[in-house]
This record gives structure tokens, C-alpha cells and sequence, in this order.
């Protein structure tokens, strides 16, 4: 792996941007006219791994088909370089991630404001069949305008691509805070999958703290199938109810009860008074158990269970009244 | 012999028959799992130590995945005929510890190696009762009449959901982070490896693969091919067959039958 100091290409490479379990990255600077880039090298311990190179390939793919103030120009591609590596655009701001740990929860106007650009970027991503599936606060870049840039397309998904599996160490999983009931689940995710995590984003902005966290990410996991985050205007007063409803829509379990893509968020987030919000006055169960699932197909075994408990109960009544 | 069929191997010795079969696969470009078979020729090892089958699946780049599960699957052997006396399965225990302490100290001493790991799944058999040592999601099974057993647990991310309920069987042998791995030989200094054991009968057919298989055939496919066919014909027909459904990783399978 390239050094800080060292020379790939006509690139130098700066300061370390940040290391994921597939890639690292740095910043650097094009040697002949001093312009900033970033260049992401894939993980040694990635090459040899097909899904490793499949991913980078798709994110090549997707890259060359974007073209949008918020989404980073891929620059160049060298697959064939040891270790491969990618030269994006560098994205002035600050990260999301940064932001909230400075400042903490945000106002709601500029929490708004954050939230209508993500999901501008989204809109623009989703109509051309393109679905990040891995928003959040580090991935998100905030402008000195206000404006977002999302970056690392690692493992969005370009429809119709080949599905592909992760190897490794579980590090690379990455934290759930962010992830969708569908992820967990093992689906691949869509469109929705980016409106669930922007409503997560959403809720941190305003809350201070995703809607589900634990120390433990089995636990995280759990809390996105089965339990329901706290109102947003039960946590903070100075937001309005409209607001923590799309947030509270946007985090539906069921992908078909959210916003079904960026666009529809984009334009609840611009009239938050004019949204449907009728989905919420329905149930939102847990996402069933597997064991309720498989007594649900076989639901003798359901009816076992009953009798077997009831004889149980009759038995211990007999011994007690003999008693 | 089909051309994929890389390494195939057989031996029949005394009342053990085995049959191994390994291939790089028709997607991945080499093959990072190895398999490992001995059985040894001095008659006091034999009778305290036995016979001794490894399979190990490598993960990490520059070839270092093949590194790390030949590495582990032979440290096991030497540390575990090194020590002659003591209860087997505390000495095949010792010898995963052993093997991953290895791995892992090669791994921070060699860059180019730095992501090495491997799975490693080790079964001795030793007069009348078997062992089976184990860390990661490579499988072992007994294969007792009709009846196939899961001799382990996976090690992985999707496994841990499954059993506290956030996935079913079903979702878990397709999710996509179903090969996420939470235990391996080389990924921290020390390991806690399973240990399963248990009587040995005769007939009874042990089956030592890596995930890759599992990828295109059923454990039932597996059980069927070995309670067919004789272990080296066995292994070579899982491979064959996982080769031609798609053949999307590295393919190692090892059956061992008793009083063959």
C-alpha cells in the first residue's frame, strides 16, 4: 500500500482519508497543475478476491455513468496497477460524520437543508438506476454551500448487475446503525434501502443519535426488526410534527410502506405539510421471528405446542389439587 | 480424470479408507484451500495420536490466503504428532492454537501477507473415538447410516443472526454476508477453537469440506455421493459436480470411512 509522501502515477499522495475494509484512502494532488483528488486503493488483503474486484469494477461502471455536482467525477481507473486504484474528484467541505460530532444535533431548518441535498443527489442516483446502500454521516460530504457530495459508491448497486457476496473478516460489514431491515435480512436492497438510511440521517441530525445504536451490532440489528424509534417530536419540541413524520415514514420496516425513492423524499422534504402520512397510521409489527415464520408453515407444530402446554398445565393442576 | 479435478487423492490404510479432492473452482484464479491427510507410519504414533484429516479454506491477497491454510493445516500436524502423550483432543485443541499463533505472527511479519487468514477444520480419529477441532465455516460431518450430522458450528456473521432469530435457515444460506467470518486462524493472537467428539463406529463416513461446495450442492447431495460411492470416487464427484452448477469458488471436500 502506497504511503503519504510517496508518487502513483502523476499523483502525490497527502494525508490518509480514511481505511475500509476493501479500500483506503487518501488525498492527493495532481503533480502537473497542483489539482486535488482522492485516490482509493484496494485493500492488499482484498487482491485475489473476485467480489473484491467486481465491486471496484461496478464502482468504475457507475462512476463513468453519473454526472452530477453531487456525485465525485471518477477521474481515472487503473485496475491493472498493484494495488489497483481509482482518482475521484476531491470534494471540498466537511463530513456529515464531523459536523455532528461538533456541533451535535443540528437546527431543524439546517438538518432540512442537509436532508433536501442528500436526497437530491439520491433522486438524481435512483433515476439512473443506481442505489448506494451505504449512506451515512462518513460518506456524506457538506459543501460551504450547504451542498452535498456523496461519496464511496463501494457497494452501490447498478440494476441489473450480478449479485455479489462479501469474504473475509465480519469487520468488513461495517456498522449496522445504518443498514436497512432488508439488509440485515440478507436482500439486496433498492431504492427504498437509500430512503431508509437517509431517514436515518434525518433522524440523527435532529435527534443527536441514530434511531437504534448498541455497543453490540447483533443487538443494533435486532432493534431495526423489531423495535420503533422514539418520535422525533417526542425528543425534541422544535420539531414539527410534519418532519418526524417523514422521518418516521422514511423508516418504515416494510421498503413498500417508506418513500419509494429519492425523488418522493425530495419532495416531502420541500413540503413537509403536503405528505401522505396516512401509512403511519398503520401497524408497523416487528418483522416476524424465524421461529414464528416456521410455526406459521407448519402450524401443527403451532397446535402441538398448544397441547403439549395444556397437558402440561392439567398435569400440574392434578398434582396440586392431590396436594 | 476431468480436467478441473486439480488434486485428488486416495489411500486405504488399514481399516480407514480416504478420498480428497481440491480445486481452485471455475471463477477464482488459484486455489487457497488445502487439504491435508496423515496417517502416521510409526506404530506408536498410530495407536496414540492416529490419523489425522485438515481441511483449511485461505482468505487474503498476494496468495496469501494459500499460504495461510497450507501454513495452518501443517503446523497442525506437526504439533499434533509432536506431542506423543495426553489426550488426543487436548493435543489437536493445542495444535489450532499452535497454527494460529503461527499464521498470525507470519502474517505481521511478512507485509505482503498481511490480510492472511484461513478456516481450519481438523478431525482425528484415534482407536475407537474421533475429535474434531475447529475454527471458521468449513464443515465437518458424520455420515452414520442414513443420518448425516453436523459435526460444527459456523463461525460467521450470518450464523450469530441466525441464532439469535434475525434470520432463518433459509435467508441465512443466501444472504450475502453469509461467508462474513467472526473466527479464524491468523486473525487475532489467540483463538478459541470448538471441539467435538465422540465415538467412532464402523461404517461411519466422515466429511471434511470447505464453504465453496456448499455453494452449489446440498449437505444431502454430499451424504448421497459418499454413502454411493467409495471416498476417493465420492470427493472426486462433489467437485465434479460443484464444478459444473457454476464452480463460483474454491472446491475442497475429504471423506474418511471406517472399517472401509
Amino acid at each position: 500500500m502506497p504511503e503519504p509522501g510517496e508518487q502513483v502515477g502523476h499523483y502525490r499522495i497527502d494525508a490518509p482519508l480514511g481505511r475500509g475494509g476493501e479500500a483506503t484512502v487518501f488525498e492527493g494532488r495532481d503533480a502537473a497543475d497542483g489539482r486535488r483528488v482522492v485516490l482509493k486503493f484496494l485493500e492488499p488483503s482484498q487482491l485475489g478476491d473476485v467480489a473484491a474486484f467486481e465491486r471496484m469494477r461496478r464502482e468504475v461502471a457507475i462512476g463513468r455513468s453519473l454526472d452530477h455536482p453531487g456525485v465525485p467525477r471518477l477521474l481515472e481507473a487503473h485496475e491493472d496497477a498493484r494495488p489497483p486504484y481509482l482518482v475521484l474528484a476531491y470534494a471540498p467541505g466537511r463530513s456529515l460524520r464531523e459536523i455532528l460530532q461538533g456541533e451535535g444535533p443540528l437546527p431543524v431548518s439546517r438538518a432540512l437543508a442537509i436532508a433536501a441535498s442528500l436526497a437530491d443527489v439520491v433522486a438524481y442516483c435512483h433515476a439512473h438506476h443506481v442505489y448506494h446502500r451505504d449512506l451515512k454521516p462518513e460518506n456524506i460530504v457538506v459543501g460551504v454551500d450547504g451542498r452535498v457530495t456523496i461519496i464511496d459508491f463501494g457497494i452501490a448497486l447498478l440494476d441489473g448487475a450480478p449479485r455479489v457476496t462479501w469474504r473475509g473478516f465480519s469487520g468488513l460489514i461495517g456498522t449496522p446503525e445504518y443498514m436497512t431491515p432488508e439488509q440485515i435480512r440478507g436482500e439486496r436492497g433498492g431504492p427504498e434501502t437509500d430512503v431508509y438510511a437517509a431517514g436515518v440521517i434525518l433522524y440523527e441530525m435532529l435527534a443527536g443519535r441514530p434511531p437504534f445504536q448498541s455497543p453490540n451490532p447483533l443487538a443494533t440489528m435486532y432493534q431495526h426488526l423489531n423495535l420503533r424509534p422514539e418520535p422525533l417530536d417526542r425528543l425534541r419540541h422544535d420539531v414539527p410534527r410534519p418532519v418526524a413524520a417523514i422521518a418516521a415514514r422514511a423508516l418504515r420496516r416494510r421498503p413498500h410502506e417508506r418513500f419509494p425513492d429519492g425523488s418522493a423524499l425530495l419532495e416531502a422534504l420541500r413540503a413537509p405539510e403536503r405528505v401522505d402520512t396516512g401509512v403511519l397510521e398503520q401497524p408497523d409489527p416487528p418483522l416476524a421471528s424465524p421461529m414464528r415464520e416456521g410455526l406459521m408453515r407448519h402450524p401443527f407444530v403451532l397446535l402441538g405446542l398448544v397441547g403439549l402446554g395444556t397437558a402440561i398445565l392439567v398435569l400440574l393442576a392434578e398434582a396440586l389439587l392431590r396436594h | 480424470m476431468p480436467s478441473w479435478v486439480s488434486t485428488s487423492r486416495s489411500a486405504v490404510v488399514e481399516q480407514l479408507a480416504v478420498g480428497t479432492a481440491t480445486d481452485a473452482g471455475r471463477v477464482r484464479p488459484k486455489n487457497e484451500d488445502y487439504v491435508l491427510w496423515e496417517f502416521p507410519e510409526d506404530p506408536d504414533l498410530r495407536s496414540g495420536r492416529g490419523a489425522l484429516l485438515i481441511v483449511a479454506d485461505g482468505v487474503g491477497g498476494h496468495g496469501g490466503g494459500a499460504v495461510a491454510s497450507a501454513e495452518a493445516a501443517h503446523t497442525v500436524a506437526q504439533e499434533y504428532y509432536l506431542h506423543r502423550s495426553g489426550e488426543p483432543g487436548r493435543a489437536l485443541r493445542r495444535a489450532a492454537e499452535q497454527a494460529n499463533l503461527h499464521v498470525y505472527t507470519t502474517r505481521l511479519g511478512h507485509p505482503g501477507l498481511a490480510g492472511m487468514q484461513t478456516t481450519l477444520t481438523a478431525l482425528a480419529i484415534v482407536g475407537g473415538r474421533f475429535w474434531v477441532a475447529h475454527v471458521g465455516d468449513s464443515k465437518a460431518w458424520l455420515l452414520r447410516g442414513a443420518s448425516l450430522v453436523r459435526l460444527t458450528r459456523d463461525h460467521t456473521i450470518v450464523e450469530e443472526m441466525r441464532r439469535i432469530g434475525l434470520v432463518d435457515r433459509a435467508r441465512a444460506d443466501r444472504h450475502s454476508h453469509r461467508h462474513l467470518l467472526t473466527r479464524t486462524i491468523g486473525g487475532d493472537a489467540m483463538v478459541r477453537v470448538d471441539l467435538a467428539r465422540g465415538a467412532v463406529q464402523r461404517g461411519d463416513c466422515f466429511v471434511l469440506t470447505t464453504d465453496g461446495v456448499y455453494e452449489h450442492l446440498t449437505p444431502e447431495d454430499v451424504r448421497d455421493a459418499f454413502t454411493n460411492l467409495p471416498p476417493p470416487a465420492a470427493a472426486a464427484a462433489c467437485v465434479q459436480d460443484a464444478n459444473r452448477l457454476g464452480g463460483f469458488d474454491n472446491l475442497t471436500i475429504a471423506g474418511v470411512r471406517v472399517g472401509a
